[in-house]
């Protein structure tokens, strides 16, 4: 406004001038900070806007203090021009000086300076005077010189301070948007979803938690957190400790996560920060887990321990049966033979086929467990005992069906136990004990059966017990003894020797027969030591008989299978002096039944070195004839029950004369056992047994009484 | 390896839904067994159902398995279970038969080479003897 002299004195009214400057720096002051505050090409327009003005409204009030000697004529068009221009090139400016480019940026101060000239100029075009003598220049007015200095110097600094402002701004924008970008790439590779609320706004979020949500961010700024985390403000996530709680994905399906929040300052007010971690892989990996150790991996039935968890859950307090719970267990018959001679690998296949069946005959809800090894169980809600007996029947009976499996044909069976819930037992414990004891009473009924557990079965279990550890004290203190049944020739009559029984005799159970205690000591193993200590016996006694005499001794088949048995037998002689061709050992058809060649090895070189063999119980076992022809043996036993039922019943007699036709052509003696009346004896030397035994000759006697017959009968014989 | 496999098994089907049972068995098994390269021949007669099945041996295997798990009959009782040289059945994905004769007469009973499977036929010629005489 100072450009302009016209030919007249001029001089400023100081307040006129003052306020002019004061407005101005106000003004522009304001329009940056309008450009600040306001971010946007909408607050630069109005920030370049204002700032226009306030350059206006400088170069009018400043004209207002213009004293001269006349009157100030106003030209409109010219006015209006020079605030248009103004205003449009601040607002240019102010445009520029927020731009990205810097070449564009670096306009700004000049576009400014052109809009301070520009309002100058156009302004004091618009202006003219007309000199009037009578008007006064006031006194205390500036100079037109001084205030020139003073204006021009307060345009610079409203300039300079407008542009300090931008600059700072431009400065602090920029770093604010680098700190931003800086916090969400941070925040970006976070594993965990972090949200950041303002109230219960969404305010920001980060790339795991789009992920996990399946949303994009675009979608979720400015929403409700309820919208993702239904039922949990804002204000209830704990802050240092996490909790759970359930999101909700793209698609309503919830999400487990565990949240925890962290309350931070952005800008002037406070945000809180939530994490979101998502729980499902731990979740699915601790299921996985559990899974596993419930599960039997061979079989993927449940295992032991996850059985054990069902049936206490079954009988527990909240179970509520309206029935009876039975609890049946099975265990596989013949299945260690598989096992150990066709390979854990056929093992393996077999228990897996076993168990898909099993499975098959199970009904829908009833629990099929493996318990381990060849032993299974099933837990099964039931109406009562006979549908738990069906359920029983129906799993020996798939279980028992033949397996083919890589070319080979495997069968085996099952036994079975039942107990029922809660007659039988109300706790696991006592539940699974009866089962067992049932189960044991079904593998003592000769296996591939089921049995359904009876309270006598405990008592018989006690008592077998008792016999048990009565047989084993017998064993360590040697209480058996050993009687001698006499043998005759048919033809003469003479004594041929004598069959060795063993007795024992107990305190206070008196005599306990062999058919109770032998099959005990079978099944414990004692047979060994108990078959040792009756060998010795019978060689001893046998060796103080008259020649040629035989003695006659049981070998068990676990004897038989056991692999010093030849020393034993040889080294029994040597003590006690008896020679090898007067003992005959006696063997059943059984113990070569499960033979696998030792046995029948031992018989050969026993034989050998001439101790004879005789094959005891003759016709009771399944394939005898083939027996026959792999062994030969010295002698065949016929079994009692035939000799017993002949000659009046003719099946029996035709068996004994079958035998003895057969004896005669192998060249095999035949003895029969337990004759008992002349009827029998006149029958049996009539078939051409060779010798015979039984009440009707001599029943069993003690060694003295045996020894005094023989020597007494060789006395007669010599005399 | 083609193999051959006979078995013998006593049905559980009530009597009077047998035929129509059977025949649904029949129907799943020509689908089932044709994918499975699986072909043979049963007999449903006196609730006993006597069944060959022939084909590779891990297709035989797992039928037989399946058989087995099948509680619609029991007392299965396998009679032969050997390599064959070729299929008795072939073109049939399970043929129904009427007869014993019909399947037994067509396995090789008295061939030399089938040794093994002659003690566990041996029980099938004698079931089969039974039936004559009991027909
Ligand atoms: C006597 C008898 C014969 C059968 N024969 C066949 C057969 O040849 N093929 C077959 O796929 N299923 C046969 N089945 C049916 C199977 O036992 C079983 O139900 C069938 O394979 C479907 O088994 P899935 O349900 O496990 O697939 C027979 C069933 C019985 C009782």
């Amino acid at each position: 406004m100072l450009a302009y002299r016209p030919g007249v004195p001029v001089a400023f009214a100081l307040n006129a001038t003052v306020g002019s400057f004061v407005l101005a720096v106000l003004l522009v002051g304001k329009g940056s900070l309008l450009a600040i505050g306001l971010p946007g090409p909408a607050g630069r327009t109005l920030g370049g806007i204002v700032s226009g003005l306030a350059i206006s409204a400088m170069h009018y009030t400043g004209m207002a203090g213009y004293d001269v000697p006349g009157t100030l004529h106003w030209a409109p068009g010219w006015v209006i021009a020079s605030v248009g221009a103004g205003v449009l090139l601040t607002i240019l400016s102010s445009h520029a000086s927020w731009s990205r480019q810097p070449a564009v940026r670096r306009l700004a101060p000049t576009l400014l300076i052109l809009g301070v000239c520009a309002t100058h100029f156009l302004g004091m075009a618009a202006v003219s005077v007309t000199p009037d003598p009578l008007r006064q220049i006031r006194p205390g007015a500036l100079s037109v010189e001084t205030l020139l200095v003073l204006v021009t110097n307060a345009a610079l600094l409203v300039l300079a301070l407008g542009l300090v402002a931008v600059w700072v701004s431009v400065r602090f924008e920029r770093r604010r948007r680098a700190e931003e970008r800086r916090l969400r790439d941070f925040a970006d590779v976070a594993v965990e979803g972090l949200l950041i609320c303002d109230g219960e706004r969404i305010v920001g979020l980060n790339r795991s938690l789009e992920q996990m949500l399946g949303r994009r961010r675009e979608s979720l700024l400015g929403r409700s957190l309820a919208e993702i985390l239904p039922g949990i403000p804002a204000a209830d996530v704990p802050v240092g400790r996490e909790r759970d709680a359930t999101v909700t994905d793209a698609a309503g399906t919830p999400i487990p996560v565990r949240i925890v929040a962290q309350d931070i300052a952005l800008g002037e007010s406070a945000h809180r920060v939530i994490a979101i971690r998502d729980q499902r892989e731990r979740l699915s990996t601790e299921a996985e887990i559990r899974r596993l150790a419930h599960i039997d991996p061979l079989t993927g039935l449940p295992n032991r321990r996850s059985f054990a968890e069902s049936l206490a859950e079954r009988l527990g307090p909240a179970a509520r049966h309206p029935g009876r719970l039975a609890l049946i267990m099975l265990d596989l018959d013949r299945f260690k033979p598989v096992n150990d001679t066709l390979g854990h690998a056929m093992g393996d296949a077999l228990l897996r086929r076993v168990a898909g069946r099993l499975a098959s005959a199970t009904r829908e809800g009833d629990l099929l467990a493996r318990l381990g090894g060849d032993e299974f169980a099933v837990l099964a809600d039931v109406a009562g005992a006979a549908e738990a007996e069906a359920l029983a029947d129906r799993l020996i009976e798939v279980a028992r069906r033949p397996y083919a499996i890589d070319g080979h044909v495997l069968e085996i069976g099952a036994s079975a136990g039942i107990a029922l819930a809660p007659a039988d037992g109300r706790t696991p414990d006592a539940l699974a004990q009866s089962a067992d004891i049932a189960l044991y009473a079904a593998k003592e009924a000769g296996r591939g059966t089921w049995r359904l557990f009876e309270t006598e079965m405990t008592t018989r279990r006690q008592q077998r017990r008792a016999l048990e550890l009565d047989l084993r004290r017998a064993v360590a203190r040697a209480e058996f003894e050993v009687h001698y049944q006499p043998q005759i020739d048919t033809r003469t009559g003479a004594f041929t020797g004598a069959e060795a029984l063993v007795r024992w005799h107990h305190a206070e159970r008196g005599n306990v027969p062999p058919s109770v205690f032998i099959p005990l000591a079978e099944e414990l193993g004692l047979i060994v030591e108990i078959g040792e200590a009756v060998l010795r016996t019978a060689c001893r006694d046998a060796a103080s008989w008259p020649e040629p005499l035989t003695v006659a001794v049981n070998l068990s088949p676990l004897q038989l299978r056991s692999p010093g048995l030849v020393d034993q037998v040889f080294r029994i002689l040597g003590e006690t002096g008896l020679a090898p061709h007067r003992l005959e050992l006696e063997i059943t058809e059984s113990a070569l039944l499960q033979d696998d060649g030792t046995s029948l090895a031992a018989l050969v070189a026993l034989r050998e070195r001439g101790i004879r063999i005789s094959m005891d119980d003759f016709g009771t076992g399944y394939s005898s004839l083939s027996y026959l022809s792999r062994f030969p043996f010295d002698k065949i036993k016929i079994d009692q029950s035939f000799i017993q039922l002949a000659p009046e019943d003719s099946g029996s007699a035709s068996i004994v004369r079958a035998i003895t036709t057969l004896g005669a052509r192998l060249g095999m003696a035949v003895t029969a056992e337990g004759v008992e009346t002349e009827a029998q004896r006149r029958f049996m030397q009539q078939e051409g047994a060779d010798q015979l035994q039984g009440y009707l000759i001599s029943k069993p006697v003690t060694a003295e009484v045996a020894a005094a017959m023989f020597h007494a009968a060789r006395a007669r014989e010599a005399s | 390896m083609l193999h051959r496999l006979v078995y013998r098994s006593r049905s559980t089907i009530p009597p009077s839904e047998a035929e129509a049972e059977t025949a649904r068995i029949l129907a799943r098994a020509s689908g089932a067994n044709a994918k499975r390269g699986i072909t043979g021949a049963l007999l449903l007669a006196d609730g006993q159902f006597l069944q060959a099945i022939e084909g590779p041996l891990a297709e035989v295997e797992a039928l037989f398995e399946r058989i087995c798990s099948d509680l619609r009959h029991r007392d299965v009782q396998l009679l032969e279970f050997a390599p064959a040289e070729d299929r008795l059945f072939a073109g049939w994905a399970m043929e129904r038969i009427d007869h014993e004769d019909e399947l037994l007469s067509r396995l090789p009973l008295a061939d030399g080479e089938g040794a093994p499977a002659e003690p566990m036929l041996a029980p099938l010629a004698a079931q089969l003897a039974a039936g004559r005489t009991s027909a």
